[in-house]
């Protein structure tokens, strides 16, 4: 990257005019500035922060509809011309699949202008101006749109071997970035610290520098706002090619398990595959040995003593921990380091062994994960005790099997869908997959206001689970010499 | 969350009734008990193949007999192990409360009519042979004899229609065959109802006592290696789902054979009168909506994507959007016994409608718990077309059936196609591309007969014989 990095918003924050109107618009566009701190965020009554809420989905709506083609057909099917209430919101949110909703035939056959097309009907930016004709992969496409729009697309981990495409836009991943220091703030009766600040601690992420998923998005643009770039290091120091990204997904689906043969002269691949072979490799399977011990050594020599922002998958951590504790590096860094890790972790507990390790490895005391996902910003803080917390910019709502909005009321089980009221240049509408349990009503023993959640959540059930049909079901295996064959030319 | 409704689900194992539940599944609005399958495993296998003496003393005659008295006995408003299973299904099944109460009170005992198990014996087996030794002179002029015995049979089922459990108890008599059938979560119960309705009406009899029923959960290492094992099994039948035949596969080896009712997916091939815009058109959306409309499209018979030809039609999009119209329509009349809407789609297929709805792309007509027609935009199957359920077919437009023909596979099992010129012209060559069954659009899931006929390219009847060889000079007797 060879942009200096930029500090955040960390300047002397403007208090709340109490004027709804301005206060509204700092809620979607400067949270951190309407509160300057989760303690902050979390004292204000719920019943205020619905209202402001109303208010501020009233606005994007009004300026979103007209301009963003998908939300103009959503709003037509549902009969909603503006919003009255936040209960229209719910009637408001992007199908799961939205975002990947494209054709995969246009990926396989290079079609990027199809894909340009599709990605324009989802943001208020015109893309007519990209040159998608000239991209050959989707890493060119990625240039391509970033050279003639503000666009800054990310997509999603490429498990179920399609990607989803989410349309954030620069402003909404500084936006986001700012509120990151959120989820790492006591509030209610915490003990803690009540304002965090990332400011000059090294950031250590066991993952490429940069990328176009989601999680790497995420890091390089904390490291914009909030980092030091000479002070950053990542397990691998490049860029984390996408199309590479998806052949690994589709070889592991393909193989089975995670071992591809170290000579892949059998499958006559073009010399550019073949170079790139060894990384493929440590994609389909995980870092190797060396590798990881070697950063895990140096970084923890680097920034010994330090306080650091280790960022990282929660696998990755727990293998890098073992490497530590091979080397017999302990508690490298210092206490209040932070540590910000998901995936894999989701929908499971951290599990005790690896838990053990990482914090034996860093040196801190606790590791809370967050509830988020790349489709909605902002990371969801676990509390003291134990339930995640909705920022004030996520509105909620949680919905039964039949798709029929549960009213917000005592606790229930749903699925949970929000509108991200961050999201200016999209609409933040969005229908998750997780089955999560709310409690609207009552209060959590951390101390802040506002619904809050299980920890524990599901993915929403079509249980398929051992029931037997004579009739076929998609498959999901791809077939590893296809497979090859087709990214071979 | 509302009420949870509370099944007991029993064990029959050779003859007895196992009900004493310890063990819990739990699903949406419902759960069901079992007895610990652990506890009843040294019951099942047979002590030895001479224990399988007592079948071989019946006639066909009685066998038959006897199976005609179970059919008449299946009718849940009077039989309680039946009803219990039907309202079992209601939790579990796919199909509509009132498509299933028409298979539970007028269907199932088709399973079991003499006149077709005559028919389906003598036509797929011989009875001759199942009846004793038959001559047969070899080519080198040796005196031979075959005769097919009974063999000790896994049946590992499906339960998308309750016609599989009664279908594989028929099988099994019909075969002299000793059966141990594992039911499937989405029909745990009839199986085990119509082998404790056999206990109730005959509890000793041989065809009672060769038959045991349990349900376990799919792929469980504690049960399936000590019954999926040369020991206990000759063959093992594998329905559907591919996770069950790789499970069953798993145990394939010297000594136990696997017949395999693989997983399976339908299609329909319709020429280009279909877009005449009269009684091609409509005769052509009434077909296409009985083949994916009966029984809920819940059979791999039913299919998920219709080919429609544009040869030589003007303005062919706007045409196959009006016979997706017609055959959304015609899904709507179809008699509400044999196919209703259903309460909630598949969530994944939901999804993906909607999205399609918002994208305009696929242009799609219902969509809903109705039903609907998904029209591809070009000639290509959409993405989601192997989701396609409840009433759900993707209608795709295309030159030429050449290349369609091209992508069958021996995964396909019906093709329905009309009109019957094509499929006249067809079918020898959807026979060599894999298909197993070419019918007249509309017949795909006529349910009556199809007991006599191959199944997926196999004669599943002959299949689940020992066919055993005498050679030397005959008895003169």
């Amino acid at each position: 990257m060879n942009e200096p990095a930029e500090r955040g918003d960390e300047g002397s924050p403007v208090p709340p005019t109490g004027d709804k109107r301005d206060d509204a618009g700092l809620l979607g566009d400067d949270p951190r500035r309407l509160f300057p701190s989760a303690a902050e965020m979390f004292a204000v009554p719920y019943g205020e922060v619905a209202d402001l809420q109303l208010e501020t989905i009233r606005r994007r709506f009004e300026t979103l509809a007209p301009k963003v083609t998908m939300l103009g057909r959503l709003a037509g099917q549902a009969g909603i011309d503006q919003i009255k209430t936040l209960e229209d919101g719910a009637a408001l949110l992007y199908p799961s699949a939205v975002y990947k909703s494209y054709k995969l035939s246009w990926l396989e056959g290079g079609d990027f202008t199809s894909l340009t097309e599709w990605m324009g009907q989802f943001t208020t930016y015109d893309l007519s101006g990209v040159k998608a004709a000239r991209a050959d992969s989707l890493d060119e496409w990625f240039s391509e749109l970033e050279e003639a729009s503000p666009l800054r697309v990310c997509h999603s981990s490429a498990t179920s071997g399609k990607l989803s495409f989410v349309p954030r836009s620069e402003v909404e991943w500084r936006r986001r970035a700012a509120t990151i220091p959120f989820a790492d703030e006591a509030a209610g009766i915490e003990d803690g610290p009540r304002r965090v600040s990332y400011q000059g601690r090294p950031i250590i992420s066991p993952f490429y520098r940069s990328g176009h998923s989601a999680f790497l998005m995420s890091l390089d643009w904390n490291i914009r706002v909030h980092g030091d770039v000479s002070a950053v290091e990542t397990l691998y120091p490049g860029h984390l090619s996408s199309d590479l990204l998806v052949l690994a997904a589709r070889l592991k689906n393909s193989i089975g398990h995670d071992e591809l043969p170290r000579d892949p002269a059998q499958f006559s691949l073009s010399p550019a595959l073949i170079d790139r072979w060894a990384e493929l490799r440590e994609l389909v399977s995980r870092p190797t040995e060396d590798r990881l011990a070697d950063f895990v050594e140096a970084v923890s020599q680097r920034f010994a003593g330090k306080a650091v922002w280790v960022i990282g998958p929660w696998p990755t951590l727990v293998d890098a921990a073992g490497m530590a504790d091979h080397a017999g590096l302990s508690s490298c860094f210092r206490g209040d380091s932070i540590i910000h890790t998901g995936g894999g972790a989701k929908g499971r507990e951290l599990s005790d062994d690896g838990y053990a390790q990482v914090t034996r490895w860093l040196g801190v005391g606790e590791i809370r994960d967050s509830y988020g996902m790349s489709e909605l910003m902002g990371a969801n803080a676990t509390c003291s005790a134990g339930k995640y917390h909705l920022n004030a910019w996520t509105v909620p709502y949680l919905f039964d099997e039949d798709g029929t909005l549960l009213e917000r009321r005592g606790t229930q089980k749903g699925r949970f869908g929000a509108v991200d009221l961050m999201a200016s240049s999209y609409w933040g509408g969005y229908m998750s997959t997780d089955a999560v349990t709310m409690t609207w009503e009552g209060h959590c023993s951390c101390g802040r206001n506002g619904p809050f959640m299980e920890h524990s959540i599901e993915r929403v059930p079509d249980i398929a689970d051992d029931k037997v049909s004579c009739a076929a079901t998609p498959g999901l295996h791809d077939d590893l010499v296809k497979v090859l064959a087709q990214w071979g030319k | 969350m509302g009420e949870v409704s509370t099944f007991a689900v029993p064990f029959v194992v050779r003859g007895r009734i196992h009900d004493q539940a310890t063990i819990e599944h739990n699903g949406a609005g419902f759960r069901f008990v079992t007895p610990d399958p652990l506890e009843v495993l040294p019951e099942l296998p047979l002590a030895s193949y001479a224990a399988m003496a007592d079948l071989h003393e019946l006639s066909m005659g009685d066998i038959i007999d006897f199976l005609a008295e179970l059919g008449k006995r299946l009718n849940p408003d009077e039989n309680p192990h039946m009803r219990q299973a039907f309202e079992l299904s209601v939790f579990t099944s796919n199909l509509p409360e009132r498509v299933l109460r028409t298979i539970y009170s007028e269907q199932l005992d088709f399973f079991f009519r003499p006149e077709v198990l005559a028919d389906a014996v003598e036509r797929r087996i011989g009875t001759a042979y199942l009846e004793g030794w038959v001559d047969e002179l070899g080519p080198d002029g040796r005196s031979v004899r075959i005769r097919a015995y009974g063999a000790r049979t896994a049946h590992v089922i499906a339960g998308n229609t309750p016609g599989v459990a009664a279908i594989t108890i028929a099988r099994n008599a019909l075969t002299r065959g000793d059966a141990i059938i594992k039911t499937p979560r989405n029909d745990p119960m009839t199986a085990a109802a119509i082998a404790a309705t056999m206990v109730d009406f005959a509890p000793d009899h041989p065809l009672t006592r060769h038959v045991s029923v349990l349900y376990w959960r799919g792929g469980d290492e504690s049960i399936e290696p000590r019954i999926f094992s040369p020991a206990t099994v000759d063959k093992i039948v594998a329905w559907g789902g591919s996770d069950a035949i790789k499970n069953a596969g798993h145990y394939v080896g010297p000594g136990v054979e696997l017949i395999a009712l693989d997983p399976k997916r339908s299609i329909s091939l319709i020429g280009p009168d279909a877009l005449d815009g009269g009684p091609g058109q409509t005769e052509a959306a009434h077909r296409l909506a009985a083949d994916v409309g009966l029984f809920n499209q819940e059979g791999c018979v039913s299919p998920r994507v219709a080919y429609v030809s544009t040869e030589g039609v003007p303005d062919a999009g706007t045409r196959v959007r009006a016979l997706a119209n017609d055959v959304y329509g015609a899904l709507g009349r179809l008699p509400p016994s044999y196919s209703a809407p259903v309460q909630r789609l598949p969530l994944a297929l939901a999804e993906e409608l909607k999205m399609a709805k918002l994208l305009g792309d696929p242009w799609v007509v219902g969509g809903d718990t109705t039903g609907g027609v998904v029209v591809s935009s070009n000639n290509e199957t959409v993405e989601f077309a192997e989701q396609m359920a409840c009433r759900h077919v993707n209608l795709v437009p295309t030159e030429d059936f050449d290349q369609v023909i091209e992508g069958i596979t021996s995964t396909v099992q019906t093709v329905g196609v009309w009109p019957e010129s094509l499929r006249l012209d067809l079918r020898h060559r959807l026979s060599l591309a894999g298909a197993q069954r070419v019918v007249d659009l509309g017949g795909a899931t006529n349910p009556f007969g199809n007991q006599t006929l191959p199944q997926d390219g196999i004669e599943v009847l002959r299949r689940m014989c020992r066919w055993i060889v005498d050679e030397g000079e005959p008895d003169e007797n």
